[in-house]
């Protein structure tokens, strides 16, 4: 049994998003029903089967580290997480000088760093015999014209080990890559870490761009993105009928999870409390969701037992919601099956209609979302649901943000490969 | 009653071996797994070896063969050692409950094959033959492998490892770099001990004999060049080191909550005792000039398995040859006190980073089943370290092993085995 003498609290939020770079704005502009998805300007993507995505267009925020003879080498997933990392402790009130450093840890869902797409291209251009490439030309190119930490800042572990730097957490640092569950995963075993005791404070959250060629090109062969190339801002469309595969994003997400006592005591605002944890396996295959959703189910019931409440004390679904056609049609009978007759009554909605899917990041974004919702008493809609699909037939929340009071949120996290992890978020108090 | 944790299972591939035991007694008999690369061709790359698995057949680990089209080298690395894991453990044909058995994997930042992506760029030149993205969009895509991107994902060794034992439990995969595999067999014990488990396939895979790594490896100034590495390994801690190999491993664990392991019989390796993880922050060292991330993580494992100092036997050090193994043996010192028994496994098989410190939890297990602490290939006078490197490998009287993975971005991760009996 986990040890439920020490809870677990949110008490600092920060996230840079498609649509802000502030954890407010993202949530005004997600109220407001706007999107943040347009044509894609990082790269020139016109001839890709997908043109658009939710790129994070505030440039200004991704060059401030262009001066730093360091960070001047990361690419934009560590730039994310150190811009929404500061926020987060600001939020906070906690001062890094004053913690318990060996009591601070980090656990990150963080996807690789950008390729250095040109230059490995190029290589690969230059090498190629016709058949293969020359591996020996290669290796001797590459020495010439690859640089050093542009290629060290595409290791994942690389933002955990500078945000530990920065804010002196020597306590347990981990960082995990579970695809599209990652920064839920990192919610998840942080609060596990916090409870068994071996830490106060974890500094958590998810952070990834795959907005570069390989990584856009890469899911357009798996058919999984979305070709609306006539109208981007309607790509997302969870749910809906017409819906024809989710939409790239790029961004961060960061959350300070603290142990309840110690929140407690130095008066924290507490935004809510990590109070269920699952996380299961499909064991089905790796390009397709298991057809019942079978593990995704059981990641649900496994949040809902370890929050210790009755799945009718559920007010509020953050889906994963991705707008393609499986996961919305499988979620859909999933949540059917867990939640039963209270299913009815319970809204589901998906902020990746506005945001689109920051993948190993999307989790952590959604979480914090949920804590808004809980905050506000707003649930955040999905947008573009216009052509109801007679199989989904929950209450997505469609098209308008809409009040509600919100005690307990549960929000959903699928990764390819069948890894799913679900979070249960509550008020605190109660 | 806290849920402990053992080991009831073992499965190895690398460069000394393609079974537990093979690799085992190959570190013990003080053999080198590192040879000439013949997996490409290097030319005049300055460094001509590597820690290669040799004549590995991945398929032939496999329930459903056809899906090793879907695998880069690592993860059909990390699918064999799965599979000898669960045959050892005797659930290779699946467990009562799938639901209560679970994945935890370590790995790396897996690189294209490059005939893969070589394939679609070649056809996505300009006139001056330079790489154009407008031309990679429009023709080059069409000319890749259509799972390409699921080849390369790093939860890929958890997914595919899941499919073939139907592990429906919880399911977790660690990128920390060279502490990945010591980190994801100490997060599934974790998983076990708060009772999400009962069983759990933990470890790692990585391969790094691959051009883009060691041009990696080598542009980090970590690569050893010297001549006599296919003889006497890298040589940790040695005054005369100069470097570490490049290397392909798997090592993957079956850890199981001992009443389950009892109650079905299971044979018993050791028990996992401690777990610590802290880091240094620094971007490309493995351990940093002052080794504190080191020292935290030893004691951390210690005092999770309420154990002192004196209580462990020898260290299953990180050390592989690089100038920051001085730290190491500082930072061992400042925990256990001067002269500590160290052995070093990565001077023999190379370093295959992710999959290093799961390859040294195997080998402490079976050190502590069979009473044998094995050597460190090519161990000479550490030139005033306070440590004391074990050059000769040794029988009788282990009851307790530490073992340590620190990667470079500084994450650290030590771990302490125990005797069972």
């Amino acid at each position: 049994m986990p040890d439920k003498r020490r809870r677990v609290v949110i008490t600092g939020i920060g996230a840079v998003t498609p649509m802000a770079s502030d954890v407010e704005g993202t949530w005004k502009g997600i109220l407001e029903c706007r999107s943040a998805v347009d044509y894609t300007t990082l790269f020139d993507a016109s001839t890709f089967p997908t043109t658009f995505s939710g790129q994070v267009r505030d440039e200004a925020l991704v060059r401030q580290f262009d001066g730093d003879p360091e960070l001047k080498h990361s690419g934009r997933n560590v730039r994310f997480i150190l811009v929404a990392a500061d926020q987060a402790f600001r939020d906070s009130g906690l001062d890094p000088a004053k913690m318990d450093s060996r009591r601070t840890g980090v656990y990150l869902g963080a996807g690789e760093g950008p390729p250095d797409c040109v230059r490995f291209g190029q290589l690969l251009a230059d090498t190629w015999t016709g058949t293969g490439v020359d591996t020996a030309a290669f290796l001797s190119g590459a020495v010439v014209s690859l640089n050093n930490l542009t290629e060290v800042f595409q290791e994942p572990n690389i933002a955990a080990g500078l945000l530990a730097r920065r804010y002196r957490a020597l306590g347990p640092n981990m960082t995990c890559l579970t695809a599209c569950a990652a920064s839920s995963q990192a919610i998840g075993e942080g609060t596990a870490i916090i409870r068994r005791g071996d830490a106060d404070v974890i500094i958590s959250g998810g952070t990834h761009s795959m907005l570069h060629p390989f990584g856009l090109g890469g899911f357009s062969l798996l058919t999984a993105l979305s070709r609306r190339n006539d109208s981007p801002q309607t790509a997302s469309r969870p749910f809906d009928r017409a819906r024809d595969g989710f939409v790239l994003s790029e961004g961060a997400a960061l959350l300070i999870l603290e142990e309840l006592s110690r929140a407690q005591a130095r008066g924290a605002r507490i935004y809510g409390e990590v109070l269920g944890y699952g996380t299961t396996g499909d064991a089905y295959r790796v390009t397709d969701m298991h057809p019942e959703g079978r593990s995704a189910k059981s990641a649900m019931r496994m949040a809902i037992a370890d929050a210790g409440i009755r799945p009718e004390e559920v007010d509020y679904i953050n889906a994963h919601g991705t707008s393609t056609d499986v996961n919305d049609r499988v979620e859909t009978v999933a949540i059917k099956e867990v939640f039963g007759e209270h299913a009815r009554r319970l809204p589901v909605s998906s902020t990746k209609s506005s945001i689109g899917h920051l993948i190993a990041a999307a989790g952590a974004i959604e979480a914090i979302l949920c804590l808004l919702a809980i905050r506000d008493g707003v649930l955040p809609p999905t947008i573009n649901y216009r052509d109801p699909d007679p199989e989904l037939d929950l209450d997505y929340v469609p098209n308008a943000c809409r009040k509600a009071n919100v005690r307990i949120a549960l929000s959903n996290s699928f990764g390819f490969g069948g890894q799913n992890v679900s979070l249960v978020l509550g008020r605190y108090p109660l | 009653m806290p849920r402990r944790v053992v080991v009831s299972g073992i499965g190895v591939v690398s460069p000394l071996g393609q079974s537990a035991a093979g690799h085992f007694d190959a570190l013990a008999d003080l053999k080198c797994g590192i040879a000439p690369i013949t997996a490409f061709a290097v030319g005049e790359f300055p460094v001509k070896c590597a820690g290669e698995v040799r004549d590995f057949k991945g398929s032939k680990f496999l329930k459903n063969r056809k899906a090793i089209k879907m695998m880069a080298r690592d993860i059909q690395l990390s699918v064999a050692a799965a599979s000898l894991a669960a045959k050892d453990a005797g659930i290779y044909d699946g467990v009562k409950d799938p639901t209560r058995l679970g994945v935890s994997m370590g790995a790396g930042l897996i690189p294209t094959e490059l005939d893969e992506l070589g394939a679609g760029v070649a056809v996505s030149l300009d006139e001056a033959k330079r790489f154009d993205l407008r031309k990679f969009g429009r023709d080059g895509l069409a000319n890749l492998f259509p799972l390409w991107l699921l080849k390369y994902l790093p939860n890929m060794l958890n997914s595919h490892i899941a499919i073939e034992y139907d592990a429906q439990g919880p399911n977790n995969c660690i990128t920390a770099g060279s502490a990945s595999g010591l980190l994801a067999i100490g997060e599934a014990a974790r998983v076990i001990e708060r009772g999400d488990a009962d069983l759990m396939l933990a470890g790692a895979a990585e391969s790094k004999v691959h051009p883009l790594s060691l041009v990696r490896l080598y542009l980090a100034g970590k690569l050893s060049t010297a001549p006599d590495i296919a003889e006497k390994g890298t040589r940790p801690f040695a005054k005369g080191r100069s470097g570490l190999a490049a290397a392909e491993a798997a090592a993957v664990l079956v850890l199981e909550e001992l009443s389950h392991a009892r109650a079905r019989g299971a044979r018993v390796y050791a028990e996992f005792a401690g777990f610590g993880t802290s880091c240094g922050g620094q971007l490309t060292e493995d351990v940093s000039p002052d080794g504190r991330a080191a020292v935290e993580s030893m004691r951390a494992a210690l005092a999770d398995a309420k154990m002192g100092a004196g209580d462990i036997d020898a260290i299953m050090a990180n050390a592989s040859g690089l100038s920051e193994d001085e730290s190491e043996a500082l930072a061992i010192a400042r925990v256990m006190g001067a002269g500590k028994a160290v052995t070093a496994t990565r001077g023999a098989t190379g370093h295959s980073m992710s999959a290093s410190g799961a390859l040294d939890a195997a080998v402490c297990a079976m050190a502590l089943e069979k009473g044998v602490l094995p050597g460190t290939l090519g161990a000479e006078d550490p030139g005033g370290l306070p440590v004391t490197v074990v050059a000769q490998t040794r029988e009788g009287g282990l009851t307790a092993l530490l073992a340590n993975a620190f990667s470079f971005g500084g994450q650290t991760a030590s771990a302490v085995f125990r005797r069972y009996s």
